[in-house]
């Protein structure tokens, strides 16, 4: 059997031979014949014809031994692929409308399954990572009159919920903390990163990419060790894999857990690793026994710092098992602490990792889903039409073959063919349709943002952005969908017409049921109607993209590079400016830099500093103290307004004069000098600075030097808020004067250390003079985000780029399907119609008339589908109301313009088939009755 | 239609035991001797058409059954000579005896039954 199969293959393989072969001996064969008849006394005309006869025919001679040489089917294949292909040349319009619709119903419907299942269905990259749960608690609203009640898990409660859990194979606690300052060996880093307990590492199974991970050990043993994720390993210790049994110190801002602790590197986590607990670039071992944690115990709950809670649950306990557990063992902690709610009753969740990994995303992705089931019964719908369409104009076709003696199966086989070629082509464009979706997807979900940015951009768009590739699987079955539907349409009217009546079907006119044109219209009108929908929200998104990106910031963001300066914590104020100071001069001598200055917080970091409140001549003090928002305070250096390009409307900017020694001046923007003085200029005006530490000091005397335009420092979309910006050496001086502590002293003065700094040329040549500036004035000095502002600018419009980007594509392909449903369905009734057609010709109709007959049709289908998405999108718009951006949801323009847009494309799409009405030949059509 | 009457239905796979049959007989022939030694034997010029031959013998010869060598004629024509093979020999006996036992069985049953 097995041989024979080799055999068929072979002969597959080189039918060439096998039919040359044939050929031979069929001859041989026939020559054989015509002897015996001329034999017998036949003429050689005669002699042929009886030899032909005896054979049985030669052609199907050869069919037979073709069918047992190989495998008839494929055989058959061979064949009809060319002239499938033919076939589908011949009508070219009609095949590019198919592929194209298949190709982008596919290639969308890949793209987004690909996302949903790697986001929110495929397990997350670790072991038993469905067991894996968080543990959280429903924190009940404050009662009247009480303090609200503590939202956190102490580290104390947790460790005593460990000991007690029966229903968890594993537990960790991590505490993550933003700003953790550690000198490293390219200056000092600014690092977000926490403490876990080790199991954290064994819970989620990823190997040290060099090194260990945290073990058990090290809090047992008490070891002071740091694990550090492959970006700061790059960026601090410049991949050098000597970076291990080194040692670093960790300096937390905000927590006394990390308080100068010094730590042994022992380990860098691969790239691509993600914390689920947070954003992390260190982990060091959050011990039980650790005094800290022995504090927590002393520390009412409400005060104590808390800790995230996860862990595994045993298999085959259930979620509810540990809720009810948790909760019990809770409420017992709480009651043994005596605390403020000891008697507050308080549920515990227990929820999977993967659902709080995706919880930000999962509404969009479900909707998106939807809208892609969506597209692709509107591909199935259009195919089906455009199928229909051409197997109705070939009905009369088949009817001749089968009539003439074609086989029924072999003409349904054909058809077949054409179809799967259809579904193919449409497949291969469709795969790549997919790839590039997929591609364009993770780009845009994408946000570079480091250091500072990191938490301000807050990160990729899309958990688990990383890991998203197109799925073969469901390239596979969305091509199997479409394939399934082309098929099926491609092969009904080819069965219909091989069981009708030959003569019947010959003379059958193509007219069909009214309500079978009525169907496809509606859904024709039901697809521009979604189309018109869609691009109106793209419309909207894309409007206020545009706008975004091009609103008037206040500041020039082209030539400026943008930087924040690390300085170690401990070295004094007066060292700290003397770096700065240093720092901004050698950039100033740097050739192609035409200014530099400093500012506490740069563009784009979004950071409000609010001290005090300022009262201007002719109001009164306690006026102004009631008002809700006291202007910002804001600390420049004297060249940072020329460095951004914030132009300076009136009076002058800061200069070297204005230092701690000279008299105390100040800037408004332009919002606060309208407010502050209305009618008056504001230049040489004085306010009255209540910003002391303690009610009763006295204010500070204030004279406004200038007034520059308004920015929108913090971010695109905020709008300015009223400002009051010093010159930071004064203002420095001014909150020590006031008062306030050394820490917030600097907070103010020093802040963030942004330093920005306006080049000829492209800002990003620069970067290596920035970097030997601030090695060369100070070397303990670390680099926070270093990028071109223009750079910055784009990460943080990435939101509203991949709203309007997603949303854009899709509409854009919903318009294009609905376009090719125009043309499919109008295609159909001029096939329909062509003998009607033909009689209005004939009886002195012009072509033009035809035309019009035609594309009227179309534009009818087109307004009642405008109207309906138009009337549609009012309706939904508002739901996009909170992602818009200088344009309200009913923007009058938007609609216009899809109105407009959309409509010339449906009616160039009705223009195709009415050309080809207009084309028909009367004495032909009327021939086809 | 008529003359469908006067021929024999040959059953599936007879055939091939035919051709086996004849070849180990005869020795190596042609498409046109087997068809011709088929018609004499039989007695019935219509049996089939000659062109049924062919899917036969590509069958056995992919089987390995027979093998086909071109060669001429007595008449000085070109022609493919088919020739059974050993394992064709075995096959046959095997068949032979496999055709004996059904037919024996067949005739039995519509002794009995008629």
């Amino acid at each position: 059997m097995l041989r024979r199969f080799a055999h068929r293959v072979r002969a597959l393989l080189f039918t060439d031979r096998a039919e040359r072969e044939l050929d031979r001996e069929m001859a041989a064969h026939l020559a054989l014949l015509e002897d015996e008849y001329r034999r017998r006394g036949l003429s050689d005309e005669a002699a042929r014809r009886e030899a032909r006869l005896a054979l049985g025919g030669v052609e199907q001679t050869k069919e037979r031994q073709r069918d047992a040489r190989s495998f008839p089917w494929l055989e058959d294949l061979r064949r009809d692929i060319p002239y499938a292909v033919r076939g589908l040349r011949r009508t070219l319009g009609f095949t590019l409308a198919a592929i194209l619709t298949l190709g982008l119903g596919i290639g969308a419907t890949t793209a987004i399954l690909s996302v949903v299942n790697t986001v929110l269905l495929r397990p997350l990259p670790y072991p038993a990572s469905d067991r894996l749960v968080q543990i959280t608690q429903v924190v009940p609203p404050p009662e009247p009159g009480k303090p609200p009640p503590p939202r956190v898990i102490t580290y104390a409660q947790f460790a005593e919920w460990r000991s007690r859990t029966a229903t968890m194979e594993m537990v960790a606690a991590t505490r993550w903390d933003p700003q953790v300052m550690a000198p490293t060996p390219r200056g000092m880093a600014r690092l977000s990163g926490g403490l876990v307990t080790p199991e954290w590492f064994a819970m989620l199974g990823t190997p040290a990419m060099l090194g260990r991970t945290l073990v058990p050990a090290d809090v047992d043993e008490g070891r002071s060790v740091v694990v550090l994720s492959a970006r700061a390993w790059r960026q601090y210790f410049g991949s050098d894999p000597a970076a291990l049994g080194k040692t670093m110190t960790l300096s937390s801002r905000i927590s006394t857990l990390m308080s100068g602790q010094l730590a042994e590197i022992v380990g860098v986590m691969p790239d691509g690793f993600e914390d689920p607990a947070g954003y992390f670039e260190f982990w060091i071992p959050l011990a039980i026994r650790d005094p800290v944690a022995t504090r927590d115990l002393k520390t009412p709950p409400a005060n104590a710092a808390g800790v995230q809670v996860f862990g595994r649950l045993l298999p085959g306990i259930a979620a509810a098992a540990a809720v009810e557990e948790a909760t019990t063992i809770f409420s017992a902690i709480r009651r043994s602490a005596n605390g403020p709610d000891a008697e507050v009753p308080r549920r515990m969740l227990v929820t999977p990792v993967k659902t709080e990994v995706v919880k930000p995303v999962r509404p969009a992705l479900q909707v998106i889903l939807w809208a892609v089931a969506l597209v692709l019964m509107i591909v199935c719908a259009n195919v089906a039409c455009l199928l229909l369409a051409r197997g109705s104009s070939r009905q009369r076709e088949l009817a001749v073959r089968l009539a003439i003696g074609g086989s029924r199966s072999r003409i349904v086989r054909q058809l077949f063919t054409e179809s799967a070629l259809l579904a193919l082509a449409g497949g291969l464009l469709g795969a790549g349709v997919g790839a590039a979706g997929v591609a364009l997807i993770r780009t845009l979900a994408t946000v570079e943002g480091q250091g500072v940015f990191r938490l301000v951009f807050g990160g990729n768009l899309l958990p688990r952005a990383g890991e998203i590739a197109v799925d073969p699987q469901l390239l596979v079955l969305a091509g199997a969908i479409a394939a399934g539907a082309s098929l099926a349409f491609g092969v009904v009217p080819a069965l219909q017409a091989s069981r009708a009546d030959v003569r019947l079907a010959m003379t059958v006119r193509t007219g069909r049921a009214a309500h079978e044109t009525r169907l496809r219209s509606v859904l024709v009108v039901g697809q521009l109607a979604i189309a018109t929908t869609l691009l109106v929200g793209a419309g909207l998104l894309i409007g206020s993209f545009l706008r975004l990106a091009d609103v008037d910031k206040g500041y020039e963001p082209e030539g400026v590079l943008a930087f924040q300066l690390v300085l170690p914590e401990e070295e004094g104020t007066a060292r700290k400016a003397a770096t700065i100071e240093d720092i901004l001069a050698r950039l100033r001598a740097t050739p192609g830099v035409e200014a530099v200055g400093f500012s506490n917080a740069g563009a784009l970091i979004g950071i409000v500093d609010r001290a005090g409140y300022f009262v201007p001549p002719g109001r009164s003090a306690e006026e102004m103290r009631q008002l809700p928002n006291p202007p910002q305070v804001r600390s420049i250096s004297g060249g940072y307004l020329a460095a951004m390009g914030i132009p300076v409307l009136a009076g002058r900017a800061f200069t070297a004069a204005d230092d701690a020694a000279a008299p105390t001046v100040a800037i408004l923007n332009r919002t606060l000098a309208d407010q502050y003085f209305p009618d008056s200029s504001p230049i040489g005006a004085t306010l009255v600075w209540y910003g002391g530490a303690k009610p009763g000091m006295p204010p500070t005397m204030v004279q406004i030097i200038g007034v520059i335009e308004n920015v929108r420092h913090g971010s695109v979309q905020q709008e300015p808020t009223p400002e009051v910006i010093f010159d930071y050496r004064q203002l420095l001086l001014l909150r020590e004067r006031a008062g306030v502590p050394k820490r917030s002293q600097e907070l103010l003065g020093f802040g963030f250390m942004s330093i920005a700094v306006r080049t000829t040329g492209d800002p990003a040549r620069l970067m290596p003079a920035a970097h030997a500036a601030v090695a060369a004035a100070n070397a303990s000095a670390g680099i926070d985000a270093m990028a071109p502002l223009t750079d910055l600018l784009s990460s943080s419009i990435a939101r509203p780029r991949f709203y309007a980007a997603l949303v854009g594509l899709f509409a854009a392909i919903a318009g294009l399907l609905a376009a090719i449903g125009v043309y499919g369905v109008l295609a159909y009734t001029v096939v329909q119609r062509t003998q009607e057609i033909g009689v209005r010709i004939a009886l002195g109709a012009g072509r033009a008339d035809v035309i019009r007959l035609v594309v009227r049709h179309g534009a009818w289908l087109t307004l009642a589908g405008l109207a309906l998405g138009l009337a549609g999108a009012a309706g939904l718009s508002r739901w996009l109301e909170g992602l818009l951006f200088g344009v309200t949801p009913l923007d009058p323009e938007t609609y216009g313009m899809v109105a407009v847009g959309f409509a010339l494309v449906a009616l160039a799409a009705a223009y195709l088939p009415a050309r080809r009405a207009a084309a028909v030949e009367p004495v032909a059509a009327l021939r086809v009755e | 239609m008529s003359s469908r009457d006067t021929r024999v239905e040959l059953l599936q796979g007879t055939l091939d035991l035919i051709i086996l049959r004849a070849l180990e007989t005869m020795g190596p022939q042609h498409a046109y001797g087997l068809a011709s030694r088929l018609d004499q034997v039989s007695e019935h010029p219509l049996l089939l058409n000659q062109g049924t031959l062919y899917p036969a013998l590509v069958r056995l010869e992919q089987k390995g059954w027979i093998k086909g060598e071109w060669g001429r004629t007595e008449s000085n024509r070109e022609a493919k000579f088919y020739a059974i093979t050993r394992s064709g020999t075995r096959a046959l006996a095997d068949q032979t005896e496999k055709w004996r036992r059904l037919s024996g069985l067949v005739d039995k049953l519509l002794l009995n039954e008629g």
